[in-house]
């Protein structure tokens, strides 16, 4: 089923697409957010759509932890250290 | 010499020579340097091993000129990113950027009115989502949000101007968005 955009607290819904992910990484002024919150609030649409985005991103960043090297990855590479000198 | 011990002071000692400090470096952000290097080379037939013991073997060279602007692992993993490009060969040009953020969004579900529960249980794994993505995609996801590297750390790694890096990772989330939901892609409003 489409979605009828709409216009709402001087926004599109295409301008809250194009700015979620300032919205998300709070790089948006207290006044612009607070226009986000107006258009989100009437829009059912963008207000799914924009808890899905943080989400993922949320999900993302719960990545953070990378695994460590494999143990005979790092001895390979302390083995190659071994002897060569810093250049200062 | 402890685990807490600071990059910096452990990037001091190694530029005199301390090899327990440096392997203390690579015990901390070898994971880190290995997963980046694998984002960009691929995990196959040990060529981000190569990248990563190029990276700490040009970072024990070049410890003494550390000087902690960036933070370690956002130096070593610029170190990575140069490592990597000798392995890898860049698609010529920029990414997809024809394509219009609506037909983006489109594809990432935005467009799409959808019981949240069907789409729910369509939803790719993420890891799975990311290694379909374009490398220069997975690159900018990786080092931003998973890595958590500045919006600046980022744009200087890329060469980028951080206007350009935040239009290139917010249209890289929006593909990885996409990629978790592909049955999603036909649908499209009209505006």
């Amino acid at each position: 089923m489409a979605h009828e955009p709409k216009v709402v607290a001087g926004l599109s819904c295409l301008d809250v697409l194009a700015r979620l992910s300032e919205l998300v990484d709070g790089e948006v002024s207290a006044d612009e957010r607070a226009q986000m919150a107006a258009h989100v609030a009437a829009c059912d649409w963008c207000d799914r759509f924009g808890r899905e985005f943080a989400a993922t991103l949320d999900a993302l960043r719960a990545e953070a932890a990378a695994p460590p090297v494999p143990t005979e990855v790092g001895e390979r590479l302390l083995a190659r250290l071994a002897g060569q000198a810093p250049r200062v | 010499m402890t685990p807490a011990t600071a990059d910096a002071d452990l990037l001091a000692a190694a530029a005199v020579g301390d090899e327990e400090a440096f392997a203390h470096l690579v015990e901390r952000h070898g994971g880190a340097v290995l997963r980046y290097a694998e984002s960009l080379v691929g995990s196959g037939v040990g060529a981000a091993e190569d990248v990563l013991q190029e990276t700490f073997l040009a970072a024990w060279s070049a410890a003494a000129r550390f000087r902690g602007e960036a933070g370690a692992r956002g130096w070593l993993l610029a170190i990575t990113r140069q490592k990597a490009m000798r392995h890898f060969r860049r698609r010529a040009g920029e990414p997809d950027h024809l394509t219009s953020l609506a037909e983006l969004g489109e594809a990432a579900g935005w467009a799409v009115e959808e019981d949240p529960a069907d789409r729910a249980l369509r939803r790719l794994d993420l890891q799975a989502a990311l290694a379909a993505l374009a490398v220069e995609d997975r690159e900018i996801l990786l080092l931003r949000d998973v890595e958590g590297l500045s919006g600046e750390e980022v744009a200087a790694l890329l060469g980028l101007g951080l206007a350009a890096m935040k239009s290139r990772l917010h249209r890289a989330r929006l593909r990885l968005m996409a990629a978790m939901t592909p049955r999603l892609k036909g649908g499209t409003h009209g505006a």
